[in-house]
């Protein structure tokens, strides 16, 4: 396996570790704060599923972008190709965005939901307020997915 | 197609007629009550409802009643079904159960009352269990432990590792007896036998060591004997415990009817909530509110036929004056109501966007959620939910938005030829491989939807007769974003298509701070920053490609674990099935709710951000908000 290989993969692995850990941080922040909201107020607990799932997003992005350098590479056809030094450092920093945003923002993302959720607690017709609040942070995961699809996918191996 | 035209009523009505009058308004629902102001010296008498406080009380225990036996309802619940209806007949023969049902509730609080003093009991026992529990070795009767002409006995605590030391040295002298009973965390639990002419010495040496006395009830029976009784005690409080449950569960075929009776009881209490903000003479009593203007001949022949001499006045509403807001809209349309209000209802006056934002909305989660296959899903399974399973109303909604997007996106799944994830067609526009076209199109959609936005701003500019102010704050920025746009690909016109623009906000934008030209330029110099904001709304759109993207290789990805499970012999066909149904439902279902928060979003900030101006009261009528049974109007139909 040449080194050129090795960066790829770890772009792989960044894409999907960053973003997971963002997102399950956030996924979990945000889990905490329904069960308490909802011993309170359990008539609301559906309009919480909604906000608990939104920082869900982030570990998909990294996971897409992961399999797309997977795909590229044709690991997923059962032979890696012939990856060279600087295409593999290429991949690894289209792996970046998403890894690093994706765990920032997925956290952060978490936080604003589980504020959005209290504040559904307390008055159930401003959900559709908070839902808009926590989308604000996904924007940067959604441009930060882009750049990493635009920069793996010019690489041809 | 707009937000409703609202009168104003006034009423003047006997007060006799007051009851049928308030149930008549309460089933038509359709007039909202103000707190009513009659400058006449005679309607000054307190409209006080004096049935309302035993009222209160009343249904205030029902619903207790009702959530003590709602853990014993084992009567299954349709999914998502409406709360069902009974008719006025009905409702009538469960107000004359009234007093029964009430002896139930009764019934309900003597055991609740029980089964809280069993738990004051379980406490108490549990408490004195915790105390005498250490002294389990303790091998006399506690009531012999008294002390006797020479000697004394004390029971006590103290650091475990003093204890020892006391114990093992004889600190304390022939004449003090120590054992040590038991030991729990660093505490050890002594017992100490002494002669009483040295307890003073003792007691002293015990007492800077850290000893802690303690007195245990002097009762005829070794701690051993007394815990097994209070052991049987316990059970026996449990076994009555359980007794209760099961008398409380045997309530539970009443709990239909005591739902029944509450929303009927509940309606009522809200008529006489209502009834308090009337003025009211000796006989008669005055009421204002407002009134659609298309109920108005509805409203005015029902009540009259309950009350011929009732007085009724429409009018509309004064200047200046904000009737509250009430959306109405084609049916196909109606559902996204929900989406405007979820942000906030158009003010009074303003213009109620729903019908221009659905077909941007529909289509933006169209894009986003990408696939025509679960497009197809959608389209189909959602119109049979709300056929069978007859839903109450705001799901019904929700399935109607999901069904409308579900048609958009077999149009964009087809575009973007993704069918469950295979691309069996030759593909007209490529996200994965020829993503800039793709691009293209969502900011170019993006555009239109902003420029939307900004002609509904300059149409209620021009409604409003303020022409000026169309050409200053929306016809400036279409053009300079146009032109823009064009001087890529015609330079020649959009050069002088954005400095004309440019040009108008510059000079127009500070015309509302100030008069001194300088800082009217100075403004015009802030506002021409906000081409930034322009740029920031365009690349929002970006989304749209975004999440079809993940749409699209998520699925791909699940068909290429699909056939590799697929490639293991029969009982990978089996595991291969079970793989693709689940993954495609959970990237269905994941994607379609990004797709719905994403395109809501896109309402919320970027298109109502260029002209939407929020702030409506909601319409709330009288009406018949019922929680368990809806009671239908036997005229409702006539």
């Amino acid at each position: 396996m040449s080194i050129g290989q090795v960066l790829a993969l770890l772009g792989a692995a960044i894409a999907v570790i960053g973003s997971g850990m963002g997102s399950s941080g956030g996924v979990g922040i945000a889990g905490e704060t329904s069960a308490g909201v909802s011993t309170e107020n359990p008539e609301v607990n559906s309009k919480l599923l909604l906000l608990q799932l939104l920082p869900a997003t982030q570990g998909i992005y990294g996971f897409l972008i992961a399999v797309i350098v997977l795909i590229n590479t044709n690991v997923l056809g059962g032979v890696m190709k012939p990856v060279e030094l600087y295409q593999g450092l290429g991949i690894l920093m289209g792996c970046l965005p998403i890894g690093l945003v994706g765990y920032v923002s997925g956290i952060k993302q978490g936080k604003v939901a589980a504020a959005a959720m209290i504040m559904t607690g307390q008055r159930p017709e401003m959900s559709g307020k908070g839902i808009t609040m926590t989308v604000m942070v996904e924007t940067y995961a959604v441009l930060s997915l882009l750049l990493s699809f635009l920069i793996v996918n010019s690489i041809k191996l | 197609m707009a937000i409703v035209e609202m009168k104003h009523v006034d009423m003047l009505a006997l007060d006799a007629d007051k009851p049928v009058l308030l149930r008549e308004i309460q089933k038509l629902g359709c007039i909202q009550l103000l707190p009513s102001d009659s400058s006449d010296a005679s309607f000054n008498r307190i409209g006080g409802e004096k049935e309302l406080p035993v009222l209160e009380e009343t249904v205030n225990r029902v619903l207790w009643a009702i959530g003590k036996l709602n853990r014993f309802d084992k009567t299954k619940k349709a999914l998502m079904a409406d709360k069902p209806s009974i008719d006025e007949t009905q409702a009538q023969q469960v107000l004359d159960r009234k007093a029964e049902l009430m002896a139930v509730v009764e019934n309900l609080e003597a055991l609740e009352r029980e089964s809280g003093e069993l738990r004051g009991q379980t406490a108490r026992v549990d408490a004195a269990r915790e105390q005498l529990q250490p002294w389990i070795n303790l091998p006399v009767p506690l009531n012999e432990l008294r002390a006797t002409h020479y000697t004394l006995t004390v029971l006590g605590t103290a650091p475990k590792a003093v204890a020892a030391s006391w114990i093992s040295d004889n600190t304390l002298g022939e004449l003090c007896e120590i054992t040590q009973i038991s030991q729990e965390r660093d505490q050890a639990y002594l017992y100490l036998l002494m002669y009483r002419t040295c307890a003073e010495r003792v007691m002293q040496t015990l007492k800077d060591g850290g000893f802690a006395a303690i007195t245990l009830p002097q009762l005829p029976a070794t701690v051993r004997q007394q815990l097994t009784e209070l052991e049987a005690q316990r059970a026996e409080i449990e076994e009555k415990q359980k007794d209760i449950t099961a008398r409380t569960a045997a309530q539970v075929s009443e709990i239909l009817a005591l739902q029944q009776l509450y929303d009927i009881l509940n309606a009522k209490r809200v008529r006489l909530i209502a009834a308090q903000n009337f003025s009211a003479s000796q006989h008669t009593f005055f009421l204002q509110g407002w009134v659609p203007d298309m109920m108005v001949d509805k409203v005015e022949k029902r009540l009259r036929k309950v009350s011929p001499t009732v007085a009724l006045e429409f009018y509309d509403a004064a200047q200046g004056e904000e009737p509250p807001v009430l959306l109405h809209n084609a049916a196909v349309v109606e559902p996204f109501e929900s989406v405007v209000a979820g942000y906030s209802l158009p003010a009074t006056g303003s213009i109620d966007p729903t019908a221009i934002m659905m077909p941007f909305f529909v289509n933006f989660m169209g894009m986003m959620i990408s696939d025509a296959g679960y497009g197809l899903m959608m389209a189909i399974i959602m119109p049979l939910l709300i056929k069978f399973l007859k839903p109450a109303p705001g799901t019904k909604r929700m399935l109607w938005i999901l069904t409308a997007g579900g048609v958009a996106t077999v149009f964009w799944g087809a575009m973007y030829n993704s069918w469950f994830g295979f691309a069996p067609l030759p593909s007209l526009f490529d996200p994965m491989n020829n993503a800039l076209p793709v691009m293209g199109v969502c900011i170019g959609l993006g555009a239109i939807h902003l420029f939307t936005g900004l002609g509904v701003a300059a149409y209620m500019n021009i409604k409003r007769g303020k022409w000026k102010d169309a050409i200053a704050d929306q016809l400036s920025w279409f053009l300079l974003v146009v032109g823009l746009v064009m001087m890529i690909v015609l330079p020649a016109v959009g050069k002088w298509l954005a400095m004309a623009g440019a040009g108008i906000i510059l000079v127009t934008a500070g015309r509302a701070k100030s008069k001194n030209p300088f800082k009217r330029l100075l403004s015009g110099l802030g506002a021409l920053y906000g081409a930034t904001s322009w740029i920031s709304d365009l690349l929002s759109y970006m989304r749209l490609f975004g999440m079809g993207l993940a749409t699209g290789v998520i699925g791909m990805v699940i068909n290429i674990l699909v056939a590799m499970v697929f490639s293991a012999g029969p009982i990978g066909w089996v595991l291969g099935a079970v793989l693709f149904v689940g993954g495609h439902l959970f990237n269905a279902g994941i994607n379609t709710l990004g797709a719905y928060v994403h395109s809501c979003r896109l309402q919320y900030i970027e298109f109502f951000g260029k002209f939407y101006e929020d702030g409506g009261k909601p319409f709330v009528p009288l009406a018949q908000n019922n929680r368990f049974v809806y009671i239908t109007d036997a005229q409702a139909h006539s």
